[in-house]
């Protein structure tokens, strides 16, 4: 049994590349994305198959990434072309997904523990054990932050914000906001898919139902992770808005495994755990209320 | 020369109560006119400028730039051939991105972005000349958020920003409703400026009467989606607010509807 130090880092890490896709699409593209519960599994159960008939496990990775940029892509395609609301787009792309799913893996659960997997890398051949995982995740989460403050601070990415920001505005300036905001969805469940496949790669198997209830432990760290940053002094939270939001989901995703872990280790039943984190999205809302303008719309959904 | 021949909405004309916003219009304006076009609410000037700009469609007539019909243009020209204020300040600007990239985004060229940072150094010095320029309180002031900016700070950024593209007609639909009286001289100041500097064609919709009189080159007033009245600039320069309200009630006999807020 690992501490709640190595859970939380280890949880955290991971999920924060989840965090990161969900304020790309939840906070930078304005779009309120539900694809994650399905992207998510999705990861994991491309990787999960490609490892298992002997695909390279670096190969593997890229699958899952792809697969969870072309399911962002169609939900962005169903709310832009076929003009489905920004729910419906991704209530429909999480049911869907469901089936596909279960087509990819072929069964409700698939072991990886009979495969050699990264996180196996970095644990047993080169003899770091949970260290060396946390190190490797750790990595990943902040090359992504870092990649994506670049990406969202060009050119490319400043219209992306426009897009989520003001559509009359990117419009007028000739951009096609439908476009931005498939691939804008596309590279969000990427790194949702990214995660999920890091997750399920850690514990040996993918499951059908191990995305279930993602977006909420997505949003909670998110807000959660607002409200945080905005105590941070400006030195250490970055002086954009662009490092300011990044920085908070995956500060967010740590604080909030953290929570998670105690209360468990407090004997409190797993069950009641939902409970716990609806109050601690009320309060974080509350702190983020307090302090005015440091994060617009912290409260939004 | 912009030109509409017969150009005529209807909304709702399958409905019960259909809307006549524009009634067959015919109006001409040369390049580099200024116009400023007042009417009661729902007279049909916001159609007029929706329909010049693309984002209503005529249910008839045409629109000719420089005699050609705008239908012909290719999309991407159409849509830089004007450009559009509104009267809420946020519309013009993005809120959560800052000044320089709000200046740097409307000095890309249309529709082409890169993955190079948007506000590099060349686009810095310009973002800081205009800022130096436009002096409306925002020099040194590049990294602030737009949403932390006041009412006439924003619109005075839009204004400029769509003029930045470099369209030929610039259509300003109250754009300083919002304000209050001395910023909006301030900001009027700003889009005549740009008017002269640029040789833009300028369709301003405004509710304030006094406005109305003292700028722009020729004055046009709708009432039920029809032009009433058309004061050219020699008649114009003379024309004063008691004049302008006279002229309101004398066409009051031909079915000309007096906004209750023109009247003192």
């Amino acid at each position: 049994m690992i501490g709640i130090a190595e859970a939380t880092l280890l949880q955290g890490f991971a999920l924060g590349l989840l965090v990161l896709g969900l304020a790309i699409s939840f906070r930078f593209l304005d779009f309120p994305d539900l694809t994650v519960d399905g992207s998510f599994v999705l990861g994991a159960a491309t990787g999960a198959h490609a490892i298992r008939i002997g695909i390279p496990v670096i190969v593997a990775l890229l699958m899952a990434v792809g697969a969870g940029f072309i399911a962002g892509c169609c939900t962005g395609l169903l709310h832009s072309r076929f003009r489905l609301s920004k729910l419906l787009s991704g209530i429909l792309m999480m049911i869907a997904l469901y089936s596909v799913n279960f087509r990819v893996m072929g069964a409700s659960n698939l072991s990886l523990l009979q495969s050699r997997t990264l996180p196996d890398y970095f644990s047993h051949a080169m003899g770091f054990g949970t260290i060396g995982v946390i190190v490797f995740f750790g990595f990943s989460a902040i090359c992504a932050k870092i990649v994506l403050d670049l990406i969202l601070r060009s050119e490319w990415g400043s219209v992306l914000r426009t897009v989520g920001d003001n559509e009359t505005l990117a419009t007028s300036l000739g951009f096609s906001t439908s476009r931005m905001k498939i691939i804008g969805l596309g590279l969000a469940n990427s790194l949702v898919a990214l995660s999920g496949t890091l997750v399920s790669q850690y514990q040996g198997f993918a499951d059908i139902s191990m995305g279930i209830g993602m977006i909420i432990v997505g949003v909670a760290s998110l807000i959660i992770g607002e409200a945080v940053v905005q105590t941070l002094p400006r030195r250490l939270r970055g002086s954009s808005i662009v490092q300011r939001r990044t920085t908070a989901a995956l500060i967010g995703a740590l604080v909030y495994q953290l929570i998670v872990n105690v209360t468990l280790r407090l004997g409190i039943a797993p069950t009641d755990l939902k409970l716990i984190t609806a109050l601690l999205v009320i309060i974080a809302v509350m702190i983020g209320r307090t302090r005015e303008y440091a994060f617009a719309g912290i409260d939004r959904y | 020369m912009l030109e509409l021949c017969e150009v005529g909405k209807t909304f709702g004309r399958d409905g019960d109560a259909p809307v006549t916003a524009l009634d067959n219009i015919s109006v001409r304006f040369s390049v580099g006119e200024f116009c400023v076009i007042v009417g009661n609410n729902g007279c049909g000037k916001s159609t007029f400028l929706n329909i010049i700009d693309g984002v209503v469609k005529p249910d008839c007539g045409r629109i000719l730039w420089d005699g050609k019909d705008l239908n012909t243009f290719p999309s991407v020209e159409r849509k830089r051939l004007a450009a559009k204020v509104h009267q809420n300040p946020s519309d013009g600007t993005a809120q959560t991105l800052t000044v320089a990239e709000n200046l740097a985004l409307a000095m890309l060229p249309p529709g082409r972005a890169g993955l190079r940072k948007l506000v590099r150094k060349e686009r810095a010095e310009r973002i800081e000349k205009t800022l130096n320029d436009l002096d409306i309180g925002l020099i040194g002031r590049e990294n602030a958020m737009i949403q932390n900016l006041s009412g006439g700070q924003r619109q005075a950024l839009a204004v400029y920003m769509a003029v930045l593209s470099d369209p030929r007609i610039l259509l300003l639909d109250e754009h300083t409703a919002a304000l209050d009286p001395d910023r909006a001289e301030g900001l009027m100041e700003l889009t005549i400026r740009l008017w002269k500097d640029r040789s833009l064609t300028v369709l301003m919709v405004t509710h304030d009467l006094d406005e109305a009189v003292k700028y722009g080159q020729r004055l046009l007033c709708m009432s039920q989606g029809r032009i009433y009245l058309d004061i050219d600039s020699e008649a114009k320069k003379q024309l004063t607010v008691p004049d302008l309200l006279d002229l309101f009630k004398r066409k009051r006999r031909e079915g000309f509807v007096v906004d209750s807020s023109f009247l003192p």
